[in-house]
């Protein structure tokens, strides 16, 4: 009793030789399917390079598009060839050319002895799953798909369009429950050849061609009709990134795919030497016998999309730069901001700052310059006094102060003598913002300030009604 | 403005806790008030101008501003 491994290959055939020729020194038979976009050269020296192993062949090329149905009928090809060809073969092991073996053979062969009948597929109803991205969850098994995404996206959408318009609903055939997952199965020998020998074959493959991704959904569907035990997981682990697209894995994922105790993985970029090296190693690089968990590290992955799509609180950069309300918070950390009181006080700030240890900065928005705590002229992260820098973008620079000086509470002072227009605002929807107003305070300044009494009342009625207008912000509803 | 310096270490208590978080201290010592004597005087000029302050409250010119005349933390004092 074997395991058969069938490798489904279209790009760099060095690493498809060296992983075949580790799952060959274990005995096991290789049925290989090469793309039929590969250029015959290479094709053909990818086979000389393994004719000196007995057991290993190559099947007819079909042309391999993404979501065509040219890898079920690869998968097909090869699937007949290793079960008509290698009749101890009781399990048959579907991988890629970018798949690597994490754990010895010899447990892989152990684990599937232990579990003679059992079929490792994933597959469940589309009702289920999440993983489906761009919306076409139940309709790919309704609607028809003739034209290529990748190529025809115009005639694709269109057609799709087109289809829904009228009403198009396509007949499933006997009444089989279409049903999805990964497509790099594991299974056993009487649910595969029951599943190619299928006196049904011909409808079930008429019906599939024209489903959307077919290749996974056609096993997980019809292994439904016929496997004795399935267990619904791939043993191969692979994940995906938020746009649906395979995760690659490279050097820096090496303790994390020993982490993970599963067989086989993918995708594996071609380069990672480390990665190959340490994996294809014998019995070294072993790893304890357990059940394969991927469990364990779904959470760094999970951690990696919400930061690639959420990214962090009060963070912009050229990687990251979100549209105005999806920010995901505009700063960082709570701030607070003071309005009236370094009017009304002598030693405000410097009272503050003793006695709270936050950072205390003057009016940050005052016309002539950015006021910094104790008269710098450049704060954390090469923040320039200049007013005119700052006014370029309000909102950006206090992102930034906030986000520079994070682990320090940030304070500063705020009036309607400063250019509160545009940001203010910002900061009264800005959940960090701890704001304190003591209203008309600033008469205080005036006040006490030398001009003359027609000056003042201007300039009284003018602060009056910009700090009114921004009570009113602070009272609104978004406050 | 007017209520706010009736009593300014209440909402400075709580100002300065949320700062804190942690520590819930009691403030030890309050910030010095600026000198506002003849302040009532200067908004009823303004109101007499025909400018009408209003955002500072009420500040009765009669009573003037005890505790302004000289900053005192003393009764300030929380312990």
């Amino acid at each position: 009793m074997s395991v058969g491994i069938i490798m489904l290959v279209h790009t760099a055939f060095d690493r498809a030789e060296q992983v075949a020729r580790h799952w060959a020194a274990s005995g096991c038979p290789i049925v290989f399917h090469v793309d039929e976009n590969v250029q015959d050269h290479a094709y053909h020296a990818f086979v000389s390079a393994m004719s000196d192993l007995e057991d290993v062949r190559f099947v007819k090329r079909h042309r391999c598009e993404w979501g065509t149905w040219g890898l079920v009928a690869a998968t097909q090809a090869a699937s007949e060839k290793m079960l008509q060809d290698f009749p101890d073969v009781r399990h048959v092991y579907l991988t890629s050319g970018a798949c690597l073996p994490l754990r010895p053979v010899q447990e892989l062969f152990d684990y599937l002895d232990e579990r003679p009948h059992t079929d490792f597929i994933e597959s469940a109803t589309t009702a289920d799953v999440p993983w489906t991205v761009g919306g076409l969850d139940r309709e790919r098994f309704l609607l028809r798909f003739p034209f290529s995404w990748r190529r025809q996206r115009f005639l694709f959408d269109a057609y799709v369009k087109f289809q829904r318009l009228v009403g198009y609903k396509r007949k499933i055939p006997n009444g089989i429950v279409p049903h999805m997952g990964s497509q790099w199965w594991c299974l056993t020998r009487q649910t595969l050849s029951a599943i190619l020998e299928d006196p049904e074959r011909k409808r079930y493959d008429r019906y599939f061609s024209k489903v959307w991704i077919p290749d996974e959904s056609y096993f997980a569907t019809l292994s439904r009709l016929y496997s004795r035990q399935i267990e619904s997981r791939s043993l191969t682990l692979s994940k995906f990134d938020y746009q649906g697209k395979p995760h690659m894995f490279y050097d820096d994922h090496l303790q994390l795919l020993r982490r993970s105790d599963c067989f086989v993985a993918r995708k594996i970029w071609p380069f990672a030497n480390r990665l190959y090296d340490a994996f294809l190693t014998d019995q070294e690089g072993a790893m304890k016998r357990t059940e394969p968990n991927p469990a364990k590290i779904d959470r760094i992955f999970a951690k990696a999309v919400d930061r690639r799509t959420r990214g962090r609180r009060g963070l912009y950069m050229q990687s990251r730069f979100p549209a105005e309300g999806r920010e995901n918070g505009v700063t960082c950390a709570p701030y607070s901001v003071f309005e009236g009181f370094s009017d009304l006080f002598e030693n405000f700030e410097p009272w503050l700052a003793k006695t709270t240890g936050a950072r205390v900065h003057g009016h940050l928005f005052a016309p002539d310059r950015v006021e910094f705590s104790d008269g710098q002229t450049v704060m954390n992260g090469a923040l320039s006094d200049s007013a005119k820098l700052r006014d370029y973008n309000k909102l950006a620079f206090l992102t930034s102060l906030i986000w520079n000086t994070r682990g320090e509470r940030q304070c500063f002072q705020l009036g309607p003598m400063d250019e509160i227009e545009d940001i203010e605002w910002d900061i009264t929807k800005d959940p960090n913002a701890q704001i304190s107003v003591i209203t008309g305070a600033w008469a205080v300044g005036l006040f006490k300030s030398n001009r003359n009494f027609a000056d003042i009342r201007k300039e009284a009625a003018r602060l009056q009604q910009i700090e009114s207008t921004h009570l009113n912000a602070l009272r609104s509803e978004w406050a | 403005m007017a209520e706010f310096i009736e009593a300014p270490m209440e909402p400075l208590q709580t100002i300065i806790d949320e700062i804190g978080k942690t520590r819930r201290k009691a403030l030890a010592e309050a910030p010095k008030l600026t000198d506002l004597t003849g302040f009532p005087q200067f908004l009823q000029s303004l109101k007499n101008q025909g400018m009408h302050p209003y955002l500072m409250g009420d500040f009765a010119i009669d009573a003037g501003m005890p505790e302004s005349q000289e900053p005192k933390p003393k009764p300030y004092l929380i312990k």
